[in-house]
C-alpha cells in the first residue's frame, strides 16, 4: 500500500484504478415499458393544458391527439381543460380623472377657470342676498293711493276666507283678483267721492270701490255690489295658514336636510339661508373653506353678512326695507 | 415617463389592473384602493420608470401591494373538499364564465395569481415571473395547477346540472 502511494506519480496509474461496468443487462424492460394508452389523467391534463397554453411541442402534440383518439376519457378530460380558459369581465376603472395630473398649462387653466367660477358664483349669491328680498317686499304691500292722486295698484291675491275689503255677500268667486286700479273721475251720482277705484274681479263684472278719505268712523252698510276701500295705506302679509303644506314641509326640509339645522322651523326661506346652502354646497364639492355667516341685532334681525374665502373676504351691512327702519 | 405618457397609462392599464386586483380579491372598494395607491406609487417614480415597462410595474406593484393585505389579513383560504361542497349547492351560475370565476376564488392565491395574468392579460410565463417574482417554471406549475383545479370544478358542476 506504502508502494503504491509512492508510485502515484508513475504514468498509467489511475487509469488501473478504473472500474469497468458488468455486462449485464435488465431482462424486465417490457413491463417497464408505456404505450400512449397507458398515459396518467395528469399527464393528459398537462398535456391538455400545454395545448391551451400554445406552450407544446410537435412530439407532445402527436402524443396528445393519439391518446385522445385511443380512450374517450382523456377526449372528456381534453375538453374540459380548453374551457377553463377564462374571459375578463367587461369592468372599467371609473375614477381615471382622479389618477391623472394636469401638465403646467392645463394647472393654469385649472386655476383660472376655478376662480372665475368662484367669483361668478359669490356675485349670485351676493345679488341674490341683496336683490330678492326687495323684489319680495316689492310684491306683498297693496296700495291705494290716496285721493286725486293718480296711482297703479299692484297685482294682489285676496283669499276670501279672510278678506280685507268688505265683499257683497253673493260674490261668487273664490278670490278676488285685484288686476288694476285706476282713478277715474266720476259724475256725483255715480260715486259718492271725487274719485273711485275700479276694481276688477276674476271673470266678473267690474264693481266700484268706493274710496273713504278717512278712517275713523267706516260704515260698511253699503249697497252690495259695491266694495269699500281705504285711502288708508295697507300691507297684505302672507299668513301663516296661507302658506301651503307643501312649502312649510319644503322649508322644513331643506333646514333639516341641507342646513342641517336641528331645530328646523317651517318659517319661510330667507335668501341668507339659500346662500348658505350654496356656500355650503360648493365647500362639499371642491373642498373648499368658505365661510358665510350671519350677524343678528338686538331684535333678532339681521345686522350683517360676513363671508369669507381664500380669494375674498368682507363684511357687508343688511340693506333694510323703509319700513324697518 | 413624461406627465402625458403617465396619464396615457392611466388610460390604457388602469382597467387592466382594477379587473386583475378585482378578480383576485373579490373587492370592489379594495381594488380600487389598491390602484391608487399603485399609480400614487408610479407617479413617486415617474422619471425613473419608462412607459414600456409601466405596465408590467404596475401589475407587480398592486400584486405585491395585495399580497401585503391578504397577509395581514391572513385570509383563508378554503380547502378543495370544502369548496366543492358550496360550489355545488349553488346553483345560481348561468355560464360557465360565472363558474369560472366562482371557482377562481377558492383556488390558492399563487394560482389564481398566475391563471388570471395568462388569461386576461396574455403574459408569458416570463412576464408573469417578473410580476410576481416566482421562477418561470413555477408559473408554469401554477397555471398547470389551477387549470387542473377548474377543470375539476367544471366536471363536477356540469355533473350537477
Amino acid at each position: 500500500m506504502t508502494e503504491d502511494i509512492n508510485n502515484i506519480d508513475e504514468p498509467g496509474f489511475m487509469d488501473r484504478t478504473r472500474l469497468e461496468p458488468e455486462k449485464i443487462s435488465f431482462k424486465g424492460k417490457d413491463k417497464l415499458r408505456k404505450e400512449i394508452i397507458d398515459l396518467p389523467e395528469s399527464q393528459v391534463e398537462f398535456l391538455s393544458v400545454a395545448y391551451l397554453e400554445n406552450e407544446i411541442s410537435q412530439e407532445e402534440l402527436a402524443e396528445l391527439n393519439q391518446c385522445i383518439e385511443l380512450e374517450g376519457k382523456n377526449r372528456i378530460i381534453f375538453q374540459e381543460i380548453q374551457k377553463t380558459k377564462l374571459s375578463p369581465p367587461a369592468i372599467t376603472y371609473k375614477h381615471k380623472g382622479s389618477l391623472k395630473k394636469l401638465t403646467a398649462g392645463q394647472r393654469t387653466l385649472r386655476i383660472f377657470t376655478t376662480g372665475l367660477s368662484i367669483a361668478a358664483t359669490i356675485a349670485i349669491l351676493i345679488a341674490g342676498y341683496i336683490f330678492i328680498p326687495d323684489l319680495i317686499n316689492s310684491r306683498n304691500p297693496v296700495q291705494v293711493a290716496e285721493t286725486g292722486q293718480p296711482a297703479e295698484l299692484p297685482e294682489a291675491v285676496i283669499p276670501q276666507r279672510n278678506p280685507i275689503i268688505a265683499l257683497a255677500e253673493d260674490l261668487p268667486a273664490p278670490k278676488i283678483r285685484l288686476v288694476k286700479s285706476v282713478h277715474e273721475k266720476k259724475s256725483a251720482p255715480e260715486a259718492a267721492a271725487d274719485t273711485s277705484a275700479r276694481v276688477f274681479i276674476k271673470n266678473e263684472e267690474p264693481v266700484f270701490a268706493a274710496i273713504v278719505t278717512s278712517s275713523p268712523g267706516i260704515s260698511f252698510q253699503t249697497a252690495p255690489t259695491f266694495l269699500i276701500a281705504s285711502n288708508n295705506n295697507f300691507t297684505i302679509k302672507e299668513t301663516d295658514e296661507d302658506r301651503s303644506r307643501l312649502g312649510k314641509f319644503i322649508a322644513s326640509t331643506f333646514r333639516e336636510k341641507i342646513l342641517g339645522e336641528k331645530d328646523h322651523s317651517d318659517e319661510p326661506l330667507r335668501p341668507f339661508e339659500f346662500a348658505l346652502a350654496g356656500v355650503g354646497g360648493l365647500n362639499r364639492l371642491f373642498d373648499w373653506n368658505m365661510e358665510l355667516k350671519e350677524t343678528l341685532d338686538d331684535t333678532g334681525e339681521p345686522e350683517s353678512v360676513y363671508f369669507s374665502s381664500a380669494l375674498l373676504t368682507f363684511n357687508a351691512p343688511v340693506r333694510k326695507n323703509d319700513e324697518d327702519r | 415617463m413624461t406627465v402625458k405618457e403617465y396619464n396615457r397609462a392611466v388610460d390604457e392599464f388602469s382597467d387592466a389592473v382594477y379587473r386583475f386586483i378585482r378578480a383576485d380579491l373579490r373587492d370592489d372598494d379594495r381594488a380600487n384602493d389598491i390602484v391608487q395607491d399603485s399609480y400614487e406609487k408610479l407617479w413617486k417614480h415617474v422619471a425613473e420608470i419608462d412607459f414600456s415597462v409601466a405596465k408590467s410595474w404596475l401589475f407587480s406593484t398592486a400584486y405585491h401591494t395585495m399580497i401585503d393585505i391578504i397577509r395581514k389579513e391572513k385570509r383563508m383560504i378554503f380547502t378543495d373538499e370544502s369548496y366543492e361542497t358550496e360550489l355545488l349547492n349553488d346553483s345560481q351560475y348561468t355560464d360557465l364564465n360565472e363558474v369560472l370565476h366562482a371557482a377562481l376564488e377558492r383556488l390558492p392565491e399563487q394560482h389564481r395569481t398566475a391563471v388570471l395574468l395568462r388569461d386576461y392579460e396574455g403574459y408569458s410565463y416570463k412576464e408573469i415571473g417578473d410580476i410576481t417574482g416566482l421562477s418561470e417554471a413555477q408559473v408554469k406549475i401554477n397555471i398547470f395547477r389551477g387549470r387542473a383545479a377548474l377543470r375539476n370544478y367544471i366536471g363536477k358542476i356540469e355533473t350537477v346540472i
